[in-house]
């Protein structure tokens, strides 16, 4: 068929102008999605079935039972929240493509709560490049707050922050000089241990020994004789709930009475439970309070209680608060932005955010435009009597 | 010196876990040339079946443990009269697949059952926190039992092999199972038998160690560990099976003190690899002799 010369080359320009369009419109086409008159819908990619499986359910758990209160009060300014949750088996392919369908297909406003490291060290990107929002992610890692993202927002500091914080303590408040270190080798060790090395380089000190163990490994013992061989005053814990247990009973063992500093994910009620007297006089850090601090408090009472009824009358997990008090902020910020709920209007609020405290064993949030963590302290814990007692805030 | 031997008996404790599990692979190797990727997964059930007894039943421990033992031993009978004895005759890699199944299965009904679940749980032995101190040498309790307790039972398994017809009998199916059945060996049931030795053998696995690293469904990968400890010895020999299980624990145990830091996770596979350049089949293992 005859065609004008210039026809193929006009056909390409226009071709091309229409999918610049279209790519330039398709990069917040997210924005503002997953509002209607009557819901809003979110998202939240967890390990239920892997290896942090003991994290992601109790997460869900408290994310749904904040839900189902703030629904049952008539939902957030006539709108009521529904969730989608995506497995990801702590599987980073996983990950993505459910997060690929729920930004996609499913039109999600924000994803609460994502699990996970790894995992939001993945999909990150594909959820704020495309207008959607990813609000306090379970995963202590800087990326998410630093530098600064528009559509980011984390309570979480990374773990070397923590870990920087509680080694000025021992440093500075405690007088401890000869710092060891017992931690897992894989990521969150090495940021355990990496925050040390920059709490110690900033007082011009260094690590005298330190020990590490892998995942699942069942005997300290090796670990253990050379610390004590190196005399530490201190030994900071870089280590999960079985492992540091049984590293607490290893210690009491040799009959070793060095101090022990603990990070987040030892510093709670579990591992107390697990090394009961091997733990009395443990010290740690954790941004939430533990269980036993917070069970009694008047508005904690009732949600525990209804947690416990249709849980075989056991008290939740650490991790429930992270997923209850971490969706709370979100239904906070979302009710005080009011009826015109946008992506860019619940940013504005988050942003002005300034000390809010849900009192429920999470530290108060303040957020602003040019920070997007909403805590950088932490609770500085004692096991006292076999329970944890908060003996100061860090910041 | 003190601390040398300190940490030889260290390592030879947690040695006589991996050695254990080590053996019930190698015992149902040896009579059914199955490879069972599940030995892990029994020895956890070994230890959540004594947590049911002692904890929440509130049984004695050695009461408890023995019921626990008895009742994985039963459930590995059970496993082979069920699912396994119907794979007879199919290839080696699809049993092999079987049970890499039935492993997953059963960690993921231990993490369903209400009372188990995915918490983790402490089963404090009788004698937990008591140490034994000889001059500077400290020996907790849990490990001096779990030394006595493995030369006992290897003494009792070395004398039942070589002395009753039953032992006598099973080893005759591990040389040549069509000779023996000529010969009138119940084949069948002893492999029945078989299974049930090795999981009891799995399950007091899990009863050592639950009091010293808790009881909780991930507890199968040890499994893994136990695999070398049987390459090591041989893997068709039942000395070979502790003898490798206790080298690969006090190696550890020792690269852990002295070697710098991160050589202990690879020191048991560099013996193990030494050792097989030297040995290819392992410490104790026999030269396959095919008459032809």
């Amino acid at each position: 068929m005859f065609r004008m010369p210039g026809a193929r080359h006009a056909m390409r320009l226009t071709l091309f102008a229409g999918l610049a369009c279209g790519a330039a419109s398709a990069a917040f086409a997210a924005e503002n999605q997953g509002i209607t008159k009557d819901e809003i819908l979110l998202g939240s990619v967890l390990d239920l079935s892997g290896p942090v499986a003991s994290i992601g359910v109790p997460v869900r758990e408290g994310q749904d039972m904040a839900i189902q209160a703030a629904n049952d009060a008539g939902g957030i300014n006539g709108r009521k929240i529904r969730i989608i949750y995506a497995d990801s088996g702590y599987d980073p392919k996983k990950a993505i493509i459910a997060t690929q369908k729920l930004v996609n297909d499913d039109h999600v406003f924000a994803f609460v709560g994502q699990v996970g490291s790894a995992i939001v060290h993945v999909t990150m990107p594909m959820i704020i490049n495309n207008g959607a929002l990813l609000l306090f992610p379970n995963a202590p890692i800087e990326e998410v707050y630093e530098p600064t993202k528009p559509l980011a927002f984390t309570m979480q500091p990374a773990f070397n922050v923590q870990a920087r914080l509680a080694t000025a303590y021992a440093y500075n408040t405690l007088g401890k000089r000869k710092f060891c270190a017992f931690y897992q080798d894989d990521d969150s060790g090495e940021q355990v241990l990496r925050g040390i090395n920059e709490g110690l380089d900033q007082v011009g000190a260094k690590l005298v020994e330190k020990a590490s163990y892998k995942r699942g490994a069942t005997d300290f013992s090796s670990q253990f004789a050379r610390l004590k061989q190196a005399d530490c005053d201190i030994v900071m814990f870089g280590a999960v709930v079985r492992e540091a247990a049984a590293a607490m009973l290893e210690k009491q063992k040799i009959g070793w009475n060095v101090d022990v500093l603990v990070s987040q994910p030892s510093a709670t009620d579990t591992v107390v439970r697990l090394a009961g007297s091997a733990a009395e006089g443990m010290l740690g850090v954790n941004q939430m309070l533990p269980l036993d601090m917070i069970k009694d408090q008047p508005n904690v009472v009732p949600v525990f209680k209804a947690y416990a009824e249709s849980h075989g009358g056991k008290l939740p997990d650490p991790a429930f608060l992270y997923g209850y008090n971490f969706m709370n902020l979100f239904i906070e910020a979302a009710r005080r932005t009011g009826p015109d709920l946008t992506t860019q209007n619940l940013v504005k609020t988050l942003e002005q955010i300034h000390d809010l405290d849900l009192n429920f064993g999470m530290a108060p949030a303040t957020f602003s435009a040019t920070q997007h963590v909403g805590s950088l302290s932490t609770n500085l814990l004692k096991v006292v009597n076999g329970q944890w007692t908060r003996i100061g805030v860090l910041k | 010196m003190i601390a040398f031997l300190q940490q030889v008996i260290s390592g030879a404790a947690v040695g006589i876990v991996y050695a254990l599990v080590a053996l019930g692979f190698v015992m149902v190797h040896k009579s059914t040339q199955i490879f069972n990727f599940a030995q892990g997964e029994l020895m956890m059930l070994g230890a959540f079946a004594a947590y049911t007894f002692i904890i929440l039943f509130g049984l004695p421990f050695w009461l408890g443990a023995i019921l626990a033992i008895a009742s994985v031993a039963v459930f590995g009978a059970v496993l082979d009269r069920l699912l396994l004895r119907r794979m007879v005759g199919t290839k080696p890699f699809t049993i092999f697949m079987l049970t890499v199944g039935i492993g997953f299965c059963i960690r993921s009904i231990v993490m369903l059952v209400p009372m188990w679940g995915t918490d983790t749980y402490s089963l404090p032995s009788p004698l937990q926190g008591r140490i034994f101190s000889f001059g500077g040498l400290i020996i907790s309790a849990d490990h001096a039992v779990i030394l006595a307790t493995a030369a006992l039972v290897t003494t009792a398994l070395f004398l039942f092999f070589r002395f009753t017809r039953l032992g006598l009998a099973m080893r005759a199916i591990a040389q040549n199972p069509l000779a023996a059945s000529y010969l009138g060996v119940r084949v069948d049931s002893l492999f029945s038998i078989v299974w049930a030795l090795s999981a009891a053998a799995a399950a007091l696995a899990g009863v050592m160690l639950a009091p010293l690293s808790f009881v909780h469904a991930d507890m199968g990968q040890i499994g893994l560990k136990a695999i070398p400890a049987a390459v090591l010895g041989g893997f068709d020999s039942l000395p070979g099976a502790i003898v490798g299980g206790m080298i690969i624990g006090i190696v550890e145990s020792l690269a852990g003190f002295y070697c710098p830091e991160g050589v202990k996770d690879v020191a048991a596979y560099v013996v193990l690899l030494l050792v097989l350049a030297v040995k290819p089949r392992g410490l104790f293992g026999h030269p396959d002799v095919k008459k032809v």
